[in-house]
């Protein structure tokens, strides 16, 4: 395989892998019917570590995969992710991803305004919620979930990062 | 230099934006709000197949902590209790476990003669991702028989029905997902109405004359209009009845019977035209 194709092969073999723990494993471990969006979280480290065009096509495809096993009209989640992906990679050079409050802060943010998102698609397509309350409630859920849990994402990723940096530099 | 490449980033965001929302409209038009296409079907057909091996290493990794878990609190005590009581726990453990799964097993063989429709029982491996529309995966797909809209019940009622079947698994619409609707009868006053999902425990019924008192406690189950769902399948029991002022009907929200978030065997009823 070609060396500048694997960033794209490994990167999303990691966004298959995150979808399938989060359907068949995490959602296991909901708390208040909230389980953590390891793909949303993917998608916001590369459009940070790699740019705004990189994170929405990204997001894009992420979002299908996500609508697809989810049983949702395709294209939702992508409609959502690339959005947040793009938006980003437009932040790249503003916010500085190191320790784990900024990761954390982070991953809250792209959960809310995923969530939020979402609502107003779901909304405008007919399927939008009929009762805001417990829906609010479980996208706060979702956010402290995602929040916790986008550090280690992060720190999963950069290790990636470096392991494709150093197999190009011995090109 | 920097110009073109703000040019080409923006250029990218609006061909995907014009992308996806001509594909969600397309979509939203189709039934069931999703089109997946055979290309589609081929990868969630394989997708699922790996999301049945997964759950199949998330029972064995659970097995595994719940033993862990059970030896770490067991070495306070001494060593010959210790042994004696793993033993035991042990034992215990998967005794509870077996009569559990035994008497769960037997409610839903119980459930069948009622139902009159050939069933095949399932397993549920994974649920819905995305929070906000309630669908789940079960072991049981084309190869067992299965067919889309085949009904999906447990011994304490209505579940949901398949909204997509792969050879070796299918996709379950829970009746609580935004987009379910199903034909019902309050089985006290013989009133029709319609029990449309929220995505939230609760149902809602539409539709219910004025004139005729609907209270909580009521049970509810389905009408068999439409020849898709058995009639007299128990859906659940009425919370509270909302009657606003002004309105033509009045409305009550309605608890499932069967268990919706914590669903583990199901049984889904054959309909009656097999292709």
């Amino acid at each position: 395989m070609k060396k500048t194709l694997l960033p794209a092969v490994a990167h999303g073999a990691a966004i298959l892998l995150a979808a399938l723990i989060e359907s068949a494993w995490l959602s296991r471990l909901a708390v208040h019917g909230a389980t953590p969006d390891l793909v949303l979280l993917w998608v916001v480290a590369l459009g940070f570590y790699r740019g705004a065009e990189v994170g929405a096509i990204a997001g894009a495809a992420a979002g299908w995969l996500h609508d697809l096993l989810g049983g949702l009209a395709l294209g939702l989640h992508a409609l959502v992710k690339m959005i947040v992906g793009f938006a980003t990679g437009l932040l790249r050079r503003t916010i500085v991803l190191e320790g784990v409050v900024v990761p954390a802060l982070v991953g809250v943010g792209a959960s809310v305004s995923s969530d939020v998102l979402l609502q107003i698609i779901a909304s405008i397509t007919g399927s939008g919620p009929r009762e805001w309350a417990p829906w609010m409630e479980r996208a706060a859920w979702a956010a402290c979930y995602n929040g916790l849990m986008s550090p280690v994402v992060f720190w999963v990723f950069l290790r990636l990062e470096r392991r494709l940096q150093r197999i190009r530099g011995d090109e | 230099m920097i110009a073109a490449g703000r040019r080409r980033r923006i250029g990218v965001f609006f061909v995907l934006l014009f992308t996806i929302t001509l594909l969600i409209t397309l979509q939203v038009r189709s039934p069931g709000r999703r089109q997946v296409g055979w290309v589609g079907d081929a990868v969630a057909a394989a997708l699922t197949q790996l999301q049945v091996g997964l759950a199949h290493v998330a029972d064995t990794g659970w097995r595994w902590w719940s033993a862990l878990n059970e030896i770490g609190q067991l070495r306070v005590e001494n060593a010959r209790l210790r042994l004696q009581i793993e033993r035991q726990r042990r034992e215990l453990a998967v005794g509870e476990e077996s009569t559990a799964e035994n008497k769960r097993l037997r409610r839903l063989l119980a459930f069948q003669p009622r139902a009159n429709r050939p069933t095949v029982a399932a397993r549920v491996v994974s649920r819905d991702p995305s929070r906000w529309f309630t669908t789940l995966t079960i072991d049981r797909g084309a190869r067992a028989g299965l067919r889309t809209n085949d009904v999906v019940v447990t011994a304490e009622g209505l579940v949901g029905r398949l909204m997509e079947v792969y050879p070796g698994a299918a996709r379950v619409l829970l009746v609580s997902d935004p987009r379910s609707a199903i034909g019902v009868l309050v089985q006290r006053t013989r009133e029709a109405s319609v029990a449309e999902g929220l995505g939230q425990p609760t149902l809602r019924l539409k539709y219910l004359s004025r004139e005729v008192e609907t209270k909580p406690g009521d049970v509810i189950v389905t009408s068999g209009l439409g020849g898709s769902v058995p009639r007299g399948v128990r859906l659940g029991t009425v919370r509270a009845v909302m009657r606003p002022a002004g309105a033509l009907f009045q409305e009550a929200e309605v608890a499932p019977d069967a268990t919706l978030a914590r669903l583990e065997e199901v049984l889904v009823l054959l309909s009656g035209t097999r292709d």
